[in-house]
């Protein structure tokens, strides 16, 4: 039942506080802020502890996750609630977003399929692992190795376990229980599961650039909280070849064949993938077989044949890690002077008897599919069975998945099952040389692999299945994550985008193992234990067998399944540019998108505390005793200046962090120290506008400059001539938290001489980190996730900019001057050896 | 009471897991039998309560709040069958009142849910050192 939201001033719809409300209001409008902000943090740290669960290093159970979103259900609430608070209700509709958002985890949390549930289709693109029990094992399969794995596969959709009950239903079984009908022969389809069908059918058109030839399948899916032992192992159903006008037959008749071959009144659930019919010479599957001689958990069996002659098989068997080489193979002879694809001469004897030819793949090749499986097998917990084609691409396609189940450990229902006695963890490491110890689990896991110190303009050479190392733990790595068998870094959380990438993808990770550049040359072979925090060297078989030993979180299990889902609706964060149109309320998907919008628009409500003089014209507004060439008044909210301080505020009495750290920069006489510029008749023309607008300010507030001061946070409106900016910064030592947000417009020269100015701040603020955006003279200039010496070196050097751009366009007669300028200004800027203040 | 392995000289530390949560002991037996100790897992408390009437376990890791037999009452019967059995306390509830309760009735430690796996193996080895001396 949706609950109404107490909303702070709903009588007071967007009334805008009077000047007279004074101190008051201001000192509340940012304890409301300041209280977004310590909501926002204890909802990351939440979110955080969330995302480092799902990657193995702690054990947690149902009551977990429901208390986790019980808490982050209230602290998301309680920020759209402040968020109300300072903007006069101006953001009502984010509550319905945090309604919608807190439904639909309340609904995966109760057993439900969450909010795509009732879909009948739905396309790969929206597709992952955790929605198997909608839309079953291969299209989940399917759409990761699309979405996430950077692994060829077909496009196509799931018709799903919703969509088939429904057929089901139509054929006279019951909806609710998949009951078994006799038969679906004379089954009419339910009209929207046949509009459903169709709108994909035609969606994957358009996205292949025409009608294309379709494939079907039957699709097993685990029912909901079931784990995937309990999937029932289903004959391949597969039909070819299927035209658009077919489809919906070809649907009856899969699910027709289904009922037929499953024993038992009761079917288990299943979907159907129809996905683009992919164009092939060779077609092959892969999957594990035991070997003595490969105690890390068997070989890699790659068959391989011309399609249409399954009798020409050819098989290979690689090692199960990288660089998966090949240990041994079986090729059959063809038919003499056969040729499959170009460039490849099949093993054929000549008329004379003798051999002639080669095996229908290269090393390359298979070790291209053996990366394949290896990766499945990775993101799924346990080892797939593949089929995969070759078209004229130089990757195989994968075109099937499916369970191999007999080595796989994870599959291990009975966790009472005995421990073998060879697996104590003494006999496996024993030997082993430990090259490097300690950091932070972001994933757990076991990989083997060579090294590869990896360079961020090398990243596209990074090659699959490689152990990933690398100095700092930067976003951008996350282009080389889905090849990595494992990555290791000296610096680094367990709480950062790279780390959730790891999680996601279930890459072992180790952050913050402090000398691993040197510790791992490159080219070694290693073997990464994420779980220990340790490195071995060489290729550790026993540690690599222990995988399945199940000490880890695996996909299979629900908790796992369940986490993932609700992480989907909590974690991602879309909404990042709050420049961009996109940027707005109804785009709220994710209780992280609810919580950073509500802190950029809580940000832009505190910019606006000068836009309307409330509180300026308070009595406790006094001047600032400084030295510099502008008047500036002061307010304290709380903090900002010292209790002693008298009428008059002089330099000493002000405690503010970030208005400590500006007049640091704005009291260097250097940088005022300027010739005037000149001004030209064209130039006082075209001020003419600007100095009408300037006059229609507010009266009692025009011309003055004022500083709203917490200890923490300053507010710095200044009107200098025709310029005006605003400085507004939060500086708590928190890096998500601390900001610099600077606004600079106006000037009395003209257009060209105003964006030049522009231009001239952009520059220097450019190397200070902040992202710049120009609009006409408009400069909008932001600086974010940066540490407190970051945060009071940018404020120092917007104090010094103050002064040197003050009417600077006059100045700027010709686009030299920007660089000229801005050479100046680093000059006078940098050769000033002013004392700061202690404690900033 | 320890058993010996086979084929060492060394015994192993008998432990005895519960937790209704099925993925607790799932993760839990592997993790501490890797470690080198003899495990007994139990997701029913009935089971768990009868099992410690019939054998002496040196170390026991229990939930606070099962469906069944309570966490705290099933404490109470271990420190009563067998006083030097070390217990720790394993819950998602927990709160200061709960701490200091399991504590008073004996319990050796009390580690909040969720958990490290290394950090319940450590714990496990503090008790072990603890009982040794």
């Amino acid at each position: 039942m949706k609950v109404p939201m107490r909303l702070p001033f709903i009588s007071h719809r967007r009334q805008k506080p009077s000047s007279d409300q004074g101190l008051e209001w201001v000192r509340s409008l940012f304890a409301k802020f300041q209280r977004i902000q310590k909501y926002n943090t204890r909802a990351l740290e939440v979110m955080a502890e969330m995302d480092r669960a799902l990657g193995g290093e702690y054990i947690f159970d149902r009551a977990f996750l429901e208390s986790s979103v019980r808490e982050l259900s209230g602290l998301a609430y309680q920020v759209v609630y402040s968020l109300n608070a300072m903007s006069q209700n101006g953001y009502v509709a984010l509550y319905d977003r945090y309604q919608s958002i807190k439904g639909v985890l309340d609904d995966i949390l109760a057993g439900g399929l969450g909010p795509f549930g009732s879909s009948l289709a739905l396309p790969y693109s929206v597709l992952g692992l955790e929605m198997e029990p909608l839309a079953g094992a291969l299209n989940v399969c399917l759409a990761e190795a699309r979405n996430r794995l950077d692994i060829p596969a077909p496009d196509g959709f799931a018709v799903t376990v919703t969509g088939c009950s429904q057929m089901m239903a139509a054929g006279g079984g019951d909806f609710d229980i998949f009951a078994k009908p006799a038969s679906l022969e004379v089954a009419d389809f339910p009209p929207e599961l046949v509009e459903a069908i169709n709108h994909q059918m035609e969606s994957l058109f358009a996205r292949c650039g025409g009608p294309v030839p379709l494939i079907v399948r039957i699709c097993p899916a685990a029912a909901n909280n079931q784990t995937r032992t309990e999937t029932v192992r289903l004959p391949s159903q597969v039909f070819t070849n299927v035209g658009s006008d077919e489809l919906l037959e070809t649907c009856r008749m899969a699910l027709d064949k289904y009922l037929a071959s499953s024993e038992g009144p009761d079917p288990a659930p299943v979907a159907l993938a129809v996905h683009e019919a992919v164009p092939a010479q060779v077609a092959g599957s892969i999957s594990l077989v035991t070997s003595p001689d490969s105690p890390s958990g068997g070989l890699f069996c790659i068959t391989a044949w011309p399609v249409g002659a399954p009798d020409s098989r050819e098989t290979f068997f690689l090692r199960r890690t990288y660089p998966f080489d090949p240990v041994e193979s079986e090729i059959k002879a063809k038919p003499y002077n056969e040729r499959i694809y170009p460039g490849v001469h099949p093993l054929s004897i000549t008329p004379k008897g003798l051999y002639r030819g080669s095996a229908l793949l290269g090393p390359s090749f298979l070790r291209g599919i053996a990366a394949c499986a290896s990766a499945f097998e990775r993101i799924v917990g346990c080892p797939q069975d593949l089929d995969w084609v070759r078209g004229d691409a130089a990757r195989p396609v994968i075109v099937n998945v499916r369970a191999a189940g007999e080595l796989d450990g994870s599959m291990e229902s009975d966790f009472d099952a005995p421990f073998s006695e060879e697996e104590d963890e003494g006999n496996w490491v024993e030997d082993a040389e430990v090259m490097l110890a300690g950091g932070e689990t972001a994933q757990t896991g076991i990989a083997a692999g060579p090294v590869v110190h990896v360079r961020e303009s090398e990243m596209d050479l990074f090659p699959h299945g490689a152990v990933a190392v690398v100095r700092y733990a930067y976003p951008s790595l996350s282009a080389i994550m889905s090849r990595a068998s494992a990555v290791v870094t000296e610096i680094g959380a367990s709480i950062g985008h790279l780390a959730t990438i790891a999680r996601e993808l279930r890459i072992p990770a180790i952050f913050g193992a402090a000398g691993a550049m040197q510790r791992l040359p490159e080219g070694t072979e290693v073997t990464v234990d994420a779980g220990e925090k340790r490195v071995y060297r060489g290729i550790v078989e026993p540690l690599l067998a222990s995988r399945a030993t199940g000490t880890e979180l695996y996909p299979s299990d629900p908790e796992y399944v369940t986490l993932r889902r609700l992480l989907r609706w909590i974690l991602p964060l879309e909404l990042i540019d709050p420049e961009s149109s996109t940027f707005c309320v109804d785009n709220c998907r994710t209780y992280h998108d609810v919580i950073h919008f509500s802190h950029e628009r809580s940000i832009e409500e505190l910019l606006k505390i000068q836009e309307h003089g409330a509180g300026l014209k308070s009595p406790y507004v006094r001047k600032l005793g400084i030295d510099t060439p502008i008047d500036l008044f002061v307010l304290d909210i709380g903090g900002g200046v010292s209790p002693g301080a008298g009428a008059c505020v002089e330099f000493d009495d002000v405690i503010s962090k970030p208005f400590l750290a500006f007049l640091n920069g704005l009291t260097l006489k250097e940088v005022w120290n300027r010739d005037p510029g000149s001004l030209n008749l064209r130039g006082i023309i075209s001020g003419l506008d600007r100095t009408f607008s300037a006059m229609m300010e507010l009266p009692e507030y025009a011309g003055r400059n004022h500083a709203i001061l917490a200890e923490n946070y300053m507010n710095v409106g200044l009107r200098l001539g025709y310029h005006y900016s605003v400085i507004d910064s939060y500086l708590c030592g928190n890096v998500n938290q601390n900001y610099v947000y600077f606004r600079f417009a106006g000037g009395f020269a003209d257009e060209n001489h105003r964006r030049r100015r522009a231009e001239l701040i952009r520059s220097i603020l450019d190397q200070l980190g902040f992202k710049v955006r120009i609009k006409g003279d408009l400069v909008l200039a932001k600086l974010k996730l940066v540490d407190n010496r970051e945060v009071i070196s940018a404020l120092k050097v917007l104090g010094e900019l103050t002064g040197f751009t003050r009417q600077i366009d006059l100045a700027m007669d010709s686009e030299d001057k920007i660089e000229e300028f801005a050479r100046l200004f680093n000059e006078k800027s940098g050769r000033a050896g002013k004392e700061e203040k202690n404690g900033v | 009471m320890t058993s010996q392995c086979a084929g060492c000289q060394q015994q192993k530390t008998q432990i005895l897991i519960l937790d209704d949560e099925p993925i607790v002991c799932k993760r839990l037996r592997p993790a501490f039998q890797k470690a080198g100790y003899e495990v007994e897992t139990f997701t029913d408390s009935a089971s768990a309560m009868a099992r410690i009437e019939e054998k002496k376990f040196d170390i026991i890791i229990t939930d606070l709040k099962m469906k069944g037999v309570d966490g705290m009452h099933f404490l109470e019967r271990i420190k009563e069958i067998a006083p030097d059995t070390g217990v720790i306390v394993i819950t998602g509830f927990a709160t200061s009142e709960t701490a200091g309760e399991s504590f008073r009735k004996g319990a050796f430690d009390f580690v909040a849910k969720p958990f490290k796996l290394n950090d319940i193996i450590d714990t496990v080895r503090r008790l072990e050192g603890n009982r040794k001396r």
